[in-house]
């Protein structure tokens, strides 16, 4: 596996590096620092060396470092040292600090000593005296050493408590970094003394100056500590901050260093040994400090000027992109002063409200605010100026330039100044009216559609494809008793009739798979423990993200399922029924044949007999006779001759009910036309018209239309008897005329004669057996005529009606099937 | 030549009375011989029981046959008639009341030579017997001895 090193990216990136960068440059300061130190201690021992005196003392006018100052310098800059390489072991740590602190005590005696006059030179316990630099006697540490001492060890000691992380690590660092400060201030005042020849406490009695080596030690020992307090403590905190000030003392700070220490080189009395005029050694000092600050300065200048060119330039180009984001803005932007008067407002806001720029300059956002909203916003807004909240959100309502109110949804938010005061407040505002009247009016229709389910027959429900009902419409409480929430949540097969589960699960699975709607039927339990069929039609909408179930309808079929069942159980019962029922028909016809059959053979026999014996008697005892007996002899036989004819009109009708139809293609006019030759022939003396209208063809039985149609004509003959001439006519309706009720294209006949007609309030005698309207002496019948037409034309499947008036004639209309 | 004989099958005495007072009054004189019921007419035709002793070779010139009639009824005896091979050629004329389709047919599918329905008025009954007894008994020819 190949590790890649962790990339840093963008801003975090630079800020990181710089940090690097500084930390990095820090160490090596810090190092210089620690080294130079060192270094220095060094060279103060080796000057105790004989041949090099001259490292100890670097001028043989001056005094040399004390050893117990090298000494001294030694432990701090290794106790430093090892801070920086951060030692593992604790006890060396402690050692150093403890090393640390008695340096510091060391140098706090030394002080204290020379002023109250006693000598505390151990010195001179461990180091015989060296000699004396006038009455200065060597090797012994100076009082001013001591006192820089006192601050260096305190600063080491602060160094080696660093704990990063801890509370009070700061000002540790602070205090260590202050300290360092002032050694290396202490010791710059000392090195410049000696920089200007007159180096501080030579020729003041025995009293031992601090030496131009250790001087330059402590210069290095405190740049080492403050470089070690490191850049987040003082005095480095002050340079290296990211600020404009920072940077410019970082660049001011060096230069006045160093114009100060070059103004002052001409003081300096070793430099005017070079038999310079010291006039002109100064004037050429004073052009050159010129020169060269002039360079510094200009090229400072140059460096920083075009940074907060660069700075301002960029800050502008900002502040148009903001200016451009918020006249872009589709949302008003407005900023408002504490009393709530317009300061600025965006394109979008002056549209919003219908007020110009300048209009709005003159206004607080109040006056386009609703009176209805003005309260509750007065409110949030001198909340959001006067206490914690920094902002707020309010949806109220804006009266436009024009009247117009529009709903707006309005952000603020309080801009606060350095001091954390809320100077303005900012809005951001959009126009809501859309879309508020989109929400009502989906809230209309989303109030229409319950309405609407809520009152349609069926129960609309949504399942999912585990069968858990998520909805069940309110109208499933009218139906079956149930509250939505009882069902919600529940599986459908909870409240299925167990016969009928199975049948539905497969169903439903069928439906889930092929993804199409079914319907089926089963039993549903009702709250009061019944259970009601319902028709149920599921449609798979499972992939409906608005559904993402199977959406139900279902409605009680409660009643049509009990009349199914009914009709279930009658069409199982009918078939026998209808064999039963047969079989009374066939009986009852075997008994009528029968009976006919009888009534054909046995009643006329007796019959025969009056009317034979009544001939006999005429015959054989007619001289014992008289008129009278003669008389009611022939009224005997007269009797038994009607009775014949009705025995045969019965035995006729009874035929035309018993036999079975022969259905073929007959010809009416034909079978007509036939009859009335006959008729004709009956009675040929009378004068009657006929007409009958040629080719009239009709299916039925010949024989049973033939004894219609000669029964309707021998009645129409009949009742004409009066009439010359007799008309008889024969024929059928156009269609326009045909029977209103009819809407058939069966023709109706008709047969119409001009002979006595007869009272139409008697019309519905008129088929009845033995029904007759006229007198038998005035025209002779037996009236089973009729009676038998009509069961003919009923076996047929027609109708029969007539239509007559007394002495207006009378006309028969029939139809066939 | 044979005497031409009637067989009158009639089982009502009324009807029997008429017939022959028909027969009489048109002065047919033939012999008549009148059975009451289909196995007695049987039993004439076929010389058997009572009429063992009757020659076979003498069959009836015709047979009126009234079709309702005690025992068997007239179509069997028709039926029969024509079954036995030595009566399977005799003429028989239906002679009865009725008028049904079933009779007409069953009679005729039988064999009948003739069917003639006896009329209620009497003249008409008295003219039917007379055209019978010229037919079939001076017109027609019964097929040869067998």
């Amino acid at each position: 596996m190949k590790h890649k090193p962790e990339v840093v990216r963008n801003g975090k990136e630079t800020v990181t590096n710089h940090s690097l960068n500084q930390n990095y440059f820090l160490k090596q300061v810090l190092i210089f620092g620690t080294a130079g130190t060192v270094v220095f201690a060094l060279m103060g021992l080796l000057g105790y060396v004989p041949s090099l005196q001259f490292l100890g003392r670097l001028h043989k006018g001056y005094v040399p470092m004390a050893p117990s100052t090298a000494v001294s310098f030694i432990t701090l800059g290794g106790t430093i040292f090892f801070l920086i390489i951060r030692c593992p072991f604790r006890v060396i740590l402690a050692l150093l600090a403890s090393l640390a602190a008695l340096v510091s005590l060391f140098g706090l005696l030394e002080v204290v000593g020379y002023f109250i006059g006693i000598d505390l030179n151990f010195e001179n316990a461990i180091m015989p005296e060296v000699g004396y630099l006038g009455e200065i006697p060597i090797a012994r540490m100076s009082p001013a050493t001591g006192g820089v001492f006192f601050f260096s060890g305190l600063a080491v000691l602060a160094l080696s408590l660093r704990r990063p992380g801890r509370n009070w690590n700061a000002h540790i660092m602070n205090a260590a970094g202050g300290l360092g400060s002032l050694v290396l201030l202490l010791s710059v005042i000392f090195c410049l003394a000696y920089l200007y020849g007159t180096p501080l406490l030579y020729g003041k009695g025995a009293t031992v100056p601090m030496a131009l080596t250790t001087a330059l030690a402590f210069m290095m020992l405190g740049v080492g500590t403050v470089a070690a307090s490191g850049e987040d403590a003082i005095p480095l905190k002050v340079l290296f901050v990211e600020s404009t000030r920072a940077h410019l003392l970082r660049y001011f700070f060096p230069l006045v260093i160093l114009s100060v220490l070059l103004g002052s080189i001409t003081t300096i009395p070793e430099l005017s040994i070079y038999s310079i005029n010291p006039a002109i050694f100064s004037a050429i000092a004073a052009v050159f400090m010129i020169i060269l600050t002039t360079v510094l300065v200009t090229w400072i200048a140059t460096h920083i000027g075009s940074s907060i060119d660069a700075a301002k330039k960029a800050l502008r180009i900002s502040e148009e992109k903001l200016h451009l984001i918020i006249e872009t803005s589709p949302d008003g932007i407005c900023t408002v002063d504490p009393l709530g008067n317009f300061v600025t407002t965006n394109i979008a806001y002056e549209r919003m409200v219908g007020y110009s720029k300048e209009e709005l300059r003159g206004l607080s956002f109040f006056d386009v605010t609703h009176p209805d909203n003005r309260p509750k916003n007065k409110k949030l807004f001198q909340d959001m100026f006067s206490l914690e909240t920094t902002d707020f959100s309010m949806e109220k309502k804006y009266i436009r330039k024009d009247g117009e109110e529009i709903n707006v949804s309005v952000h603020a938010i309080g801009i606060r100044d350095a001091e954390g005061n809320v100077r303005f407040g900012t809005a951001f505002v959009e126009d809501t009216t859309e879309r508020k009247q989109a929400e009502d009016s989906l809230r209309d229709t989303n109030a229409r559609h319950s309405a609407m389910i809520e009152n349609i027959g069926d129960v609309i429900a949504i399942v999912g494809a585990d069968s858990m009902a998520k909805y069940q419409s309110p109208n499933i409480e009218k139906w079956f008793g149930w509250k939505p929430e009882d069902l919600v949540g529940t599986s459908g097969w909870d409240k299925m009739h167990p016969e009928d589960i199975e049948r539905i699960q497969k169903e439903f699975g069928k439906m889930l798979e092929k993804e199409t709607a079914s319907i089926v039927e089963y039993r549903f339990k009702c709250k009061d423990g019944n259970y009601k069929w319902i028709e149920l039609t599921a449609v798979n909408r499972i992939n409906d993200p608005s559904i993402n179930g199977v959406l139900l309808n279902y409605h009680d079929i409660n009643e049509r399922k009990q009349a199914e069942e009914q009709i279930k159980e009658l069409n199982r019962t009918l078939e026998q029924r209808i064999k039963d029922r047969t079989k009374q028909l066939e009986r009852a016809n075997k008994e009528l044949e029968s009976f006919a059959y009888s009534v054909s053979h046995d009643l006329r026999a007796p019959l025969r007999s009056m009317d034979g014996f009544s001939v006999a008697l005429l015959e054989d005892y007619a001289d014992k006779l008289d008129d009278q007996g003669k008389d009611y002899l022939q009224r005997v036989r007269n009797a038994s001759k009607r009775m014949a004819q009705l025995i045969e009109g019965i035995l006729e009708l009874s035929r035309t009910t018993r036999s079975v139809v022969k259905w073929e293609r007959v010809n009416l006019s034909a079978l007509a036309k036939t009859i009335m030759t006959d008729l004709h022939k009956s009675q040929p003396e009378r004068r009657v018209e006929c007409n009958i209208e040629p080719d009239l063809y009709a299916n039925g039985d010949v024989r049973l239309l033939r004894a219609a149609i000669q029964n309707l004509l021998g009645n129409a003959f009949k009742f004409t008897d009066h009439c010359d001439p007799g008309k008889i006519e024969f024929g059928v309706l156009p269609p326009s005329e045909t029977d209103e009720s009819s809407q058939t294209p069966n023709p109706t006949y008709f047969i119409r004669d001009n002979g006595a007609g007869f009272d139409m309030t008697y019309a519905d005698k008129l088929f009845g057996v033995f029904q007759r309207l006229h007198k038998a002496d005035e025209f002779p019948g037996t009236g089973v005529g009729l009676a038998t037409v009509e069961r003919i034309i009923h076996r047929h499947g027609g109708r029969i009606w007539a239509d007559a008036g007394v002495d207006e004639g009378a006309t028969f209309y029939f139809t066939l099937g | 030549m044979a005497e031409k004989i009637i067989l009158l099958v009639e089982d009502n005495p009324d009807d029997e009375t008429l017939t022959l007072r028909a027969l009489k009054k048109n002065n047919i004189k033939n012999k008549v011989i009148v059975v009451r019921d289909g196995v007695e007419a049987l039993d004439y035709l076929f010389c058997r029981r009572g009429y063992a002793n009757r020659d076979p070779g003498l069959p009836p010139q015709v047979v009126l046959l009234d079709l309702k009639l005690p025992k068997l009824d007239g179509l069997e005896v028709l039926r029969q008639i024509r079954a036995n091979e030595q009566t399977k050629l005799q003429p028989v004329v239906i002679l009865t009341s009725s008028k049904e389709d079933q009779d007409l047919i069953n009679g005729y599918k039988l064999g009948a030579n003739s069917y003639v329905r006896k009329p209620v008025n009497f003249e008409d009954f008295s003219e039917a017997i007379k055209q019978l007894g010229l037919y079939w008994l001076i017109l027609n020819e019964i097929p040869p001895d067998r």
